[in-house]
């Protein structure tokens, strides 16, 4: 009791040093000029881990990212999220950054296709039952779900709006897939790799969408960030991303 | 002159209906529960308590993944509806008022126990001496008596289906008529660089609903 009350007026009386303290301490932490900030397309996630690890463990800079939709994250750069490279799953958004001279450098990458999940003859005539749900990612942000949707328009499919479940991106087209939570998915075909064996997935033929390419946009030129850069285009990187599904031209 | 669109007046009434429907579904377990933790002493109270308060901690998100675990498709309940009865909860309004009821709940127990906890127990006490049953004793003194904590609980949880979110866009998702209440709108709307003007406006009604029911709860149990 004695000791915790003496506690109680160390701390009451230093109140402003301590916070003064947790402030000092804090601020150096976020201080950090050695960190490379990467934002990048969610449908890159297991292959960047994999990257990522791999540069780490060759250089001294360290590499911190977020992911999303590439709509999301540009808008993120857009409000002054400090990345310094922005991966994106189309050209649109690299645009879109260009456009406001956010981008000092671009490069193409790599390319992806989609496929068709869920139990059916074939896609042209998929009809979906009342309670059954398609899961697409959305087009406003996800270039997936542009690249699904054009590809639905050129089959003329029809799926009423209110089965069609518009998930933020890649990334979560995956996860409610893995929980079994949609019937019918579009998805890029990099991202089929990890469902269960019993799952259906066909390809889509390439001449129904336009081609999916991603594009590296370098925010803040410095030695760091171009260093990087041309690390993801070396041969090694390129086969990383190859074995995850990926199109290398 | 003000106009407000089709695609705003979706959004508030669906809002409305998710908001009023999922605090209606909370009243009754809550006013149970809300009475036993008041008025009784049981083994495990505390710990019952605790899971009570859960959602009101919680990272609302958290609750979304634990209702799309139970009710979702292949989920330990949902499964039973979908084959059975051919029912499909996740991603439905249903949903979305599951997740608002669950959200709102503890805020709906807490003010309830608080005015049960303060009736005069010498009134019960009475009330058992002149012949009443529990049952009467329950209708007759505390429901009026706890009347207020009852309207506040009311509001309150339905301000908080209101503003929902975490648990919503994880188990209801975000479908435009269907389970996009207005913070959904707000937060597609903030994604989308075309629509600050949208965004401003949403915000607006958002504040001015949310003020009016304060107000209203203000009068009513005063």
């Amino acid at each position: 009791m004695i000791i915790l009350n003496s506690l109680n007026s160390i701390i009451f009386k230093n109140y402003l040093t301590i916070i003064f303290g947790f402030f000092i301490l804090f601020s150096q932490a976020l201080k950090a000029n050695e960190n490379i900030y990467i934002g990048y397309a969610s449908s890159l996630h297991n292959a960047m881990k994999e990257i990522v690890n791999d540069y780490e463990k060759r250089s001294d800079v360290k590499l911190k990212f977020g992911m999303g939709a590439s709509g999301n994250i540009a808008q993120q750069i857009m409000r002054d999220a400090p990345y310094d490279i922005f991966i994106s799953a189309n050209k649109k958004w690299i645009n879109y950054l260009d456009k406001h001279q956010k981008i000092k450098e671009r490069q193409p990458w790599i390319s992806n296709s989609l496929s068709v999940i869920g139990s059916m003859k074939s896609i042209e005539n998929l009809t979906l039952n009342a309670n059954e749900r398609f899961c697409l990612a959305d087009p406003k942000n996800a270039p997936l779900g542009l690249y699904s949707l054009e590809a639905i328009n050129t089959l003329n499919l029809k799926i009423p709006d209110n089965q069609i479940i518009f998930l933020k991106d890649a990334a979560s087209v995956q996860y409610y897939l893995s929980i079994n939570e949609c019937d019918y998915a579009i998805t890029y075909s990099s991202n089929i790799l990890n469902l269960e064996k019993n799952v259906d997935v066909q390809s889509l033929p390439l001449n129904l969408y336009s081609d999916i390419t991603y594009e590296i946009g370098i925010l803040k030129s410095n030695k760091d960030t171009k260093d990087f850069v041309n690390y993801l285009q070396q041969p090694s990187v390129l086969k990383i991303l190859k074995n995850h599904g990926f199109i290398i031209d | 002159m003000i106009t407000i669109s089709d695609y705003e007046i979706t959004v508030l009434l669906l809002s409305l209906k998710v908001a009023s429907i999922s605090s209606i579904i909370a009243f009754f377990p809550s006013l149970l529960i809300a009475y036993f933790l008041a008025r009784k002493n049981f083994i495990g109270k505390s710990f019952v308590d605790g899971l009570i308060h859960l959602p009101l901690v919680l990272p609302p998100v958290v609750i979304g993944f634990f209702l799309l675990i139970i009710f979702g498709k292949n989920g330990l309940v949902g499964d039973i509806f979908f084959s059975t009865f051919n029912i499909r909860i996740s991603f439905t309004w249903i949903a979305a008022v599951i997740a608002s009821a669950v959200m709102g709940f503890p805020l709906f127990v807490r003010s309830i126990r608080q005015s049960i906890s303060e009736i005069d127990p010498k009134q019960i006490e009475a009330a058992q001496t002149l012949g009443a049953n529990k049952l009467k004793i329950f209708k007759k003194i505390i429901i009026p008596l706890s009347k207020k904590g009852i309207i506040t609980g009311f509001i309150l949880s339905f301000s908080r289906s209101l503003g929902e979110f975490g648990a919503t866009i994880t188990f209801a998702g975000n479908i435009f008529g269907e389970t996009q209440t207005l913070p959904l709108a707000i937060y597609s709307s903030l994604q989308d660089p075309d629509s600050n003007l949208i965004v401003i406006r949403l915000v607006v009604i958002s504040i001015f609903i949310s003020l009016a029911a304060l107000m209203i709860s203000n009068r009513l149990s005063k």
